[in-house]
Parts: structure tokens; C-alpha cells; sequence
């Protein structure tokens, strides 16, 4: 099987298969537009990915190396975020900033699999909480004022109650 | 240092020697501080806040031991001073505790955020200093002199005493004190836990880099719920949040049920279900224009109440939604969803229907304007809703058919048998009139009414005076007769009905009804529907007390005639109450049913007599009051969606009509519509309105007299725009 050199931001190659690296559609894209053929052996830089996140998107891209295309996103389709496959499960039970890099490198390298199943665990991490909790989980500063907080204070108790 | 004070007796000095020695040490560390550094920061703005803390123990004693017996002292002695009253009452030590304060939680800011805030420290502690000690000077120059002037030395030889004790104890205390150490604990490990915190926020990637497109992917798999929530997070989560993308169906009505989906529920099982509870719903509630519920059945069962508490909560949410999320994501709404609204079913007060450019397909409409809801639809625009078929306006007629358990309505013209009017004549009269113009139909009408009741009018005269003059005449009678009379009389006869309001109020009062019919824009206050409601009911109350027999002639007399000719039976309200009041007529007193849509008056004046002649049901009367349909765009529609608007009655109110863009139409759908209804056509293809007016015009003379003048007027003018 061809095999293909990626190398990380941080200078690290890796050789995988071509197949595994076809399901980015960067990494495709970019082959196709450079006339990319197997006697070639000068590695693929990837400037947005470090070698950990690197070594983690090849990683989640062999197991999947086999899987159908994603179905295209279908407006009447109800998002679900309970589909995450065991093993996906397994390989997301990472930190924080681990999980936002891998969404990052996803997002760069156009791996739509992977970037639904790491949107759909931060939007687990979302869902059943509160905006305090929100914050507390993520981090995030609340910069509402006292004023704007009463006010959705008093929107939001009827439009959410239950 | 006041000059010449004996040491045993200076009470400022030696305190003010340690509060110059913390100025001196703090000025110092504010030059050190390098506001960059996290740690060194917390270092200082801990010591500071140490220092602060002593300033304020020592202004206390002060205040507490000094200050205050000198004042007392003066007022017992009458001395004013104003220097003593203005003193101490000036400081800004509990400012800038909370500007230290205010600096432990820059330990998780930006680098330049602290650097910020070392300037504003730095400059705020400087002017703090300048005024600082000038005070204590003061202190030592001012008061101390004052001090030994109005007190003796032993006294103050003993306040110095109290006041260092009190300041070494309070810094004894300071150390044991624990619900300081408590608070300075708290502060401290906080900073510590934000310093590590920060570190590592340094060195992971965090939430703030990701892109909003990404984010936005995040959000697609929340709920609506879960969106508002996420609103609540912080003003960049407000704005992904409600970020038109997420929002393209809209379906208030299944989220206000606790079904925080963005997908349409389509459950059978459901709607069946749904369809019982609204049923049994529209017995016990009625529900006035704001959708507020101010008229429930005392008697209802706790299933009901609960139902009534969906109701209200739906209606509670359906304004919180529209009011505060909708304005928000409007522009985005592709699709909207009311389907099962017990609000909206209930309501019946559904004007206007306005879904301009939405997704809403078929599905949304199904279930809609049970319990008669859309009887009261005047506008409806559903341009650009390309999903939209035939089915929907199927669906809408439904909607503005409704009748209440099917039941026919009825139009009863009931012979009163102390009038002796034969039925047959006044089939006959209505033959003889079946060719001249309507209101003459309605005048003959009321007239047969008003003979019936008073033998008084002449059956050939027509004209309105003479219809007055009965209604008035009627009303003494009907008041002292007790009689049972229901009449429905149209503006156009009664030009003015507003000047008849007391005249049917008291033929009200005589137990009969009269209602002005609104049509074509004049509206008699006069008449609620609540009133003619009650009326309705009063009368089917006293109906059901009394035996089949004296029910006859007891039932009210209930005239419809709809369409152009402006008098009809408003069947919005009382439909249900006349089949409950028809319930208990005889069965040879079968109602006859008179639907006079001027399209088809001539065959249903036919109908008319002849179910008169047989005493057979007849067809019902509709009351659709839509006067403005819009749809354009609606590519789906074709002449079967028409006809269903044709049918039963058509729509005689219609004023305006758009199908630009339904090139599925053709001229034979519109031009039934048009021979029943139509009075402005916009925007059609001239394949599509020249055949109408040329059938229109081609047409035989006895239909040609059905089109109005005026119609037949717009469907030149359009032609003529068409040809131009």
C-alpha cells in the first residue's frame, strides 16, 4: 500500500497510509492539486498540527480507515450526540485542551468524522448544565453585566421553565 | 509632631510611627512589584492588603478612643470646632481595599490587563499617600493640641495608655482572628489555585481558540433548551447561540410542551389524543383575544384543569418565545410549526396567519383550526412556501369550515303558530325573489320574520324604512309578547345599526335575540359575540327545562343568509349552540338551511325551497371570512387546491389574491373561484386570466348577473394591465 509522509508543525514525520490520509479532505485536496505520486518522498507539511495531535488524528484515522463516507449533514435529521461508538468514546477521554486541539487539527484538516464526534462530546459536556456550570466547566467569563444577567433572568424563566 | 507635647501624654505619635513605617515599606514594594509576574503580584497586593486592613484598625481606634471623647468633650463644653467635626469623616480606606480586591482576580487576565492595573494601583496609592500623611500630621499638630487643652494630663496619659493597648491588641487579634485568616486564607488559596490554574491555561489550548464555525458545529447537536442556556454563558456565547444557523425550524408550540425538539412531531398516536383533550377543551374554556382565560367551568374535572394549565402555559410561552427569542433568530426561521397548539386551537381568534418564506409544508397545517380556529382567518400569506400543496389549503378551508361535531348549522324559519303564516308563502315569496338583488332577498327575510311575529308589514313592500319601522314595531311586541325571536340582520338593510343598539337590547331583553351581521368592513359594536353567546345560552337553558312540546315554540328563530348579500349567520360563536338548540326541535320542524353565496344564490334558492318542501337536511352554511390570500410562489398548488377554496360557499369576503407564480393553476380553478368570490386578482399570467374573463364575458346572461359590476370591472382592468 503507497504510503505518505505528514510532517507536524513541530517538525515530526509520520508515514501512513495513503488511504488513512485521504480521509482528510486537506490532505487529498492538497495531493491532488500538487500532482502527488507515489515515487514522491518529500513529506506533507502540516503547519497547524502539532506532532501529539498529529500522532492522535493518525491514530483515530486507521481505526476508521474502513468506516462508509459520513452521511451528508440532513437538515431534518435529528443532531444526535448518543452515537459515539465505544471506541471513539475511549480515545476522547482526554483533557480538555487535548480535546480542543483535536478538534482544531479536525476542523483544519477537514476530517468530517472526527470533528463530529469531538463537537458532539463538548456538546455532551454542554448539555444538562447550567450557565454557571457552563462557565465553571469551560472556563468562560461572565461578562454580562448585573443588568443584562436580571434581564434574561426575567426572559428566559418563562420561555425555559418547564 | 506637635512641638510641645510631653511624651507621656502624645497619643498620636507612637501608632502614627508604625502606619509611617507601613507607607514607607508599601511605596517601597510598589517599586519592586513587577505587575507582570503573577506570584510577585499576589505577594503585594496581599501585603497591601494587610497594610490596609491596619490602616483601617487604627483609623477605628482612633475614632473610637480619640476622636469621639474630644468631641464629646467639646459639645459638652458648647465648643464648636469644625476642624474636629469635619475630620476622620474623610478616607478612602475601604476604596482602596476593594481596588486590591479587585486585583487578585486579574491573576487569571491577560499580562496587559495586570499591567493596566499596576498603573491604576500605583496612581491611586500615590494619591492615598499625599493625603494620608498629611491626616496623621494633622492628627498630631491639630488635635493633639486641642487634646491638652480640654483634657488634663492624667486623662490623657490614661488614653494614650487604652489606645496602644488597643492597637497592640488588635494585632494580636489580627493573627488569632479567624474569620479574617478565614477570608485571607480564602483569598490567598484562590490565588493560588487561579495562579496554577493560569499556568496551565497558558499552556493548553482553551475554549477561546476555537473558530465560531466549529463552535457553531457544536451547538447543531443541542436542543433548543439547551441553546437558551447556552445564551446565558457569556456575550460570545449569546451570540453563537442564538446564531440564525441553529434556528431554522420553529416549533413554539411542541417546545412550550416540554419537547425541546427541532424536529416537527408527526406522532398519530398523538395528535389523536391531542385531538380529544382540545375537543373536550373547547366545551370548558373559552379564551378571549389575548389569549388570557377568563371564562373556565367551575365544574371542570382535575384532567381538565390540568389541560387549562397546559393551555395557559403554552400561551405564557408562546409570548415569552415571540417577544424575546423570535426577534432574535426571525430572519433565519425557515420553517415554522404550530401544529397542535392547544393555545392556537382554542383561541378561535386566529386573524392573520403570515408565513411568508417558510419551509411550512402540509405537515403544519394538519390538526389546525380544530375547535375552530380558523374560522376567524382574514389573512392569509403563505407566499414563498414552496412546500405547500393543495393539502394545505384543503386543509385551511377545513379550518375555516369548522363545525363543532359537524353538525349542520341550521337556519331556522319557523312558522309561528299564533302568526298563522303559511310556510308556503313564504317559499313562494322567496321563489318569486330569487332573481332580484340580494339585500331585497334579505329585506323579504326579515320581512317574513317580522310578519311572522307581527302580521303588521306587508309582505310586498321591500324597502328598508319599512324594515325599520317592523324592527321597531317587533321589538314592543317581541318585549311584550315574551316571544322567542333570534334575528340576524345585516347593515345594508339597517344602515346605521349602531341606532338600533337599544332597540335590540331590549328586544334581548324580551328573550329574543337580534344580532348585526359584520360584514364588509362595518363592524356593529353594538353586538359581542360574548353577548349573543350568553343570549344563545340563556335561551338553551330555558329550553332544556321545559317538555319537547313547549319547546317548539320557544326555540329562537335563527336567519343565515351568507355571501355578497352581507347578511349571514355568524357561525363563529354559536354554532355549537344552535345544534344544542336544534337538538330539541321537532322533527317536523326541521331547520332549513340557507346558503345564499351569491355565486350559487339562484340554484340554492332553489335548494332552499325545495328542502323547504321536503322538511329534508340541507346543506350547511360556511362563514369564511378570509378577505386577503397570498400565494405566490406556492409552486405546488393547482386547481384542486382552488376548488377547495370554492366550495362550500367559497370566499365571499375575499379582496385580495395573489397566485403570481402558481403557473400549476389554470383558468378553469380560478375561474370558479372568481364566480364565486374574487374582487382583486394581482399578478397573474395572462394564459391564466384572459380565458376567465373571456368565459366570464361569454357566458350566458343569467350568470353574467351573478358577477357584480365591480368584479367584472378589476378583471378588465387586469386584463388590460396584462395586455399593456
Amino acid at each position: 500500500m503507497p504510503q505518505i509522509k505528514l510532517q507536524s508543525s513541530d517538525g515530526e514525520s509520520f508515514e501512513i497510509d495513503l488511504e488513512v490520509a485521504r480521509q482528510s479532505v486537506t490532505i487529498k485536496t492538497m495531493l491532488e492539486d500538487l500532482g502527488w505520486d507515489e515515487s514522491d518522498d518529500d513529506p506533507v507539511p502540516l503547519p497547524n498540527v502539532n506532532a501529539a495531535i498529529l500522532k492522535k488524528v493518525v491514530q483515530w484515522a486507521t481505526f476508521h480507515k474502513d468506516d462508509p463516507p459520513p452521511p451528508e449533514d440532513d437538515e431534518n435529521k435529528e443532531k444526535r450526540t448518543d452515537d459515539i461508538c465505544t471506541w471513539d468514546a475511549e480515545f476522547l477521554k482526554v483533557d480538555q485542551g487535548t480535546l480542543f486541539e483535536l478538534i482544531l487539527a479536525a476542523n483544519y484538516l477537514d476530517i468530517k468524522g472526527l470533528l463530529d464526534v469531538t463537537c458532539k462530546t463538548v456538546a455532551n459536556m454542554i448539555k444538562g448544565k447550567s450557565p454557571e456550570e457552563i462557565r465553571k466547566t469551560f472556563n468562560i467569563k461572565n461578562d454580562f453585566t448585573p443588568a443584562e444577567e436580571e434581564q434574561m433572568m426575567s426572559c428566559n424563566c418563562s420561555a425555559t421553565m418547564e | 509632631m506637635a512641638p510641645d507635647c510631653p511624651e507621656e501624654v502624645d497619643v498620636f505619635t507612637v501608632p502614627h510611627s508604625r502606619m509611617k513605617e507601613l507607607v514607607h515599606k508599601y511605596i517601597d514594594m510598589m517599586m519592586n512589584t513587577n505587575f507582570s509576574d503573577v506570584r510577585n503580584l499576589t505577594n503585594m497586593l496581599e501585603n497591601l492588603y494587610n497594610t490596609f486592613k491596619e490602616f483601617k484598625t487604627h483609623e477605628q481606634i482612633e475614632n473610637k478612643y480619640i476622636m469621639k471623647r474630644l468631641k464629646d468633650k467639646l459639645k459638652k463644653l458648647s465648643i464648636k470646632n469644625t476642624a474636629v467635626c469635619n475630620c476622620h469623616s474623610d478616607n478612602r480606606l475601604t476604596e482602596m481595599l476593594l481596588l486590591v480586591k479587585d486585583g487578585y482576580k486579574l491573576t487569571r487576565k491577560s499580562e496587559a490587563d495586570r499591567m493596566n492595573y499596576g498603573t491604576q494601583l500605583r496612581k491611586e496609592l500615590e494619591e492615598f499617600t499625599e493625603k494620608f500623611i498629611p491626616h496623621m500630621e494633622e492628627e498630631e499638630s491639630v488635635f493633639q493640641p486641642l487634646l491638652m487643652k480640654y483634657f488634663t494630663f492624667e486623662e490623657l496619659k490614661q488614653l494614650k495608655n487604652t489606645v496602644i493597648q488597643q492597637h497592640v491588641q488588635q494585632i494580636q487579634q489580627k493573627t488569632q482572628d479567624t474569620e479574617r485568616k478565614i477570608i485571607l486564607d480564602e483569598v490567598t488559596s484562590e490565588s493560588d489555585d487561579e495562579v496554577e490554574k493560569y499556568k496551565k491555561e497558558k499552556q493548553r489550548t482553551n475554549l477561546d481558540k476555537i473558530p465560531d464555525e466549529v463552535m457553531l458545529n457544536v451547538f447543531q447537536y443541542l436542543n433548543p433548551k439547551e441553546l437558551i442556556t447556552c445564551a446565558q454563558v457569556s456575550h460570545h456565547w449569546n451570540n453563537l447561540a442564538l446564531d440564525g444557523s441553529l434556528w431554522k425550524t420553529f416549533c413554539p408550540v411542541q417546545w412550550s410542551k416540554g419537547e425541546w425538539t427541532f424536529r416537527p412531531n408527526i406522532d398519530v398516536d398523538k395528535e389523536e389524543k391531542e385531538h380529544d383533550i382540545t375537543k373536550k377543551l373547547t366545551e370548558d374554556v373559552t379564551v378571549d383575544d389575548d389569549a388570557d382565560f377568563d371564562e373556565t367551568d367551575d365544574s371542570e374535572s382535575s384532567d381538565d384543569s390540568l389541560n387549562v394549565k397546559q393551555i395557559r402555559h403554552e400561551a405564557k410561552m408562546l409570548s415569552s418565545i415571540v417577544k424575546n427569542l423570535l426577534p432574535r433568530i426571525k430572519t433565519s426561521v425557515k420553517s415554522c410549526n404550530l401544529a397542535y397548539s392547544k393555545g392556537l386551537t382554542n383561541g378561535m381568534n386566529l386573524e392573520e396567519l403570515d408565513l411568508t418564506q417558510t419551509n411550512i409544508s402540509d405537515i403544519g397545517f394538519k390538526g389546525f383550526g380544530k375547535n375552530g380556529c380558523g374560522k376567524k382567518l382574514k389573512s392569509i400569506n403563505l407566499s414563498g412556501c414552496v412546500n405547500v400543496t393543495d393539502v394545505t389549503l384543503q386543509r385551511l378551508c377545513s379550518a375555516m369550515d369548522y363545525l363543532p361535531y359537524n353538525a349542520e348549522v341550521t337556519v331556522v324559519t319557523e312558522e309561528n303558530d299564533d302568526e298563522k303564516i303559511e310556510k308556503n308563502e313564504i317559499e313562494s315569496s322567496e321563489k318569486m325573489l330569487g332573481k332580484n338583488h340580494k339585500s331585497e332577498k334579505i329585506v323579504m327575510q326579515c320581512k317574513n320574520v317580522l310578519y311572522a311575529e307581527k302580521n303588521q308589514v306587508t309582505r310586498n313592500s321591500y324597502d328598508e324604512k319599512d324594515v325599520s319601522t317592523s324592527v321597531q314595531n317587533n321589538r314592543v311586541t317581541s318585549t311584550t309578547a315574551n316571544s322567542e325571536l333570534d334575528l340576524w340582520i345585516s347593515p345594508e338593510v339597517v344602515k346605521d345599526f349602531r341606532a338600533y343598539a337599544p332597540v335590540i337590547q331590549t328586544v334581548r331583553g324580551g328573550k329574543s335575540v337580534m344580532k348585526p351581521i359584520e360584514t364588509s368592513g362595518i363592524h356593529c359594536s353594538a353586538f359581542t359575540e360574548k353577548e349573543i353567546h350568553k343570549s344563545l345560552q340563556e335561551i338553551c337553558d330555558q329550553t332544556e327545562t321545559k317538555t319537547t312540546d313547549e319547546k317548539i315554540t320557544e326555540m329562537p328563530h335563527l336567519y343565515s343568509v351568507t355571501g355578497e348579500a352581507n347578511v349571514m349567520f355568524s357561525s363563529d360563536l354559536s354554532n355549537y349552540q344552535v345544534t344544542k338548540c336544534c337538538k330539541y326541535i321537532m322533527p317536523e320542524w326541521t331547520c332549513n338551511c340557507y346558503n345564499l353565496c351569491d355565486d350559487i344564490s339562484a340554484k340554492l334558492t332553489k335548494d332552499v325551497c325545495d328542502t323547504s318542501n321536503e322538511q329534508t337536511e340541507s346543506p350547511p352554511v360556511y362563514n369564511r371570512q378570509l378577505e386577503y390570500l397570498n400565494l405566490s410562489g406556492c409552486l405546488h398548488v393547482t386547481d384542486n387546491g382552488l376548488r377547495a377554496l370554492s366550495d362550500n360557499g367559497g370566499l365571499p369576503h375575499l379582496q385580495h389574491l395573489d397566485l403570481s407564480g402558481c403557473f400549476r393553476i389554470t383558468a378553469d380553478g380560478l375561474t370558479e373561484l372568481v364566480i364565486c368570490s374574487i374582487v382583486t386578482i394581482y399578478m397573474m399570467t395572462p394564459s391564466q386570466i384572459v380565458p376567465v374573463a373571456v368565459k366570464i364575458w361569454n357566458v350566458p346572461h343569467d350568470i353574467a348577473v351573478e358577477l357584480e359590476i365591480k368584479k367584472m370591472n378589476v378583471l378588465l382592468k387586469t386584463c388590460s394591465f396584462m395586455n399593456s
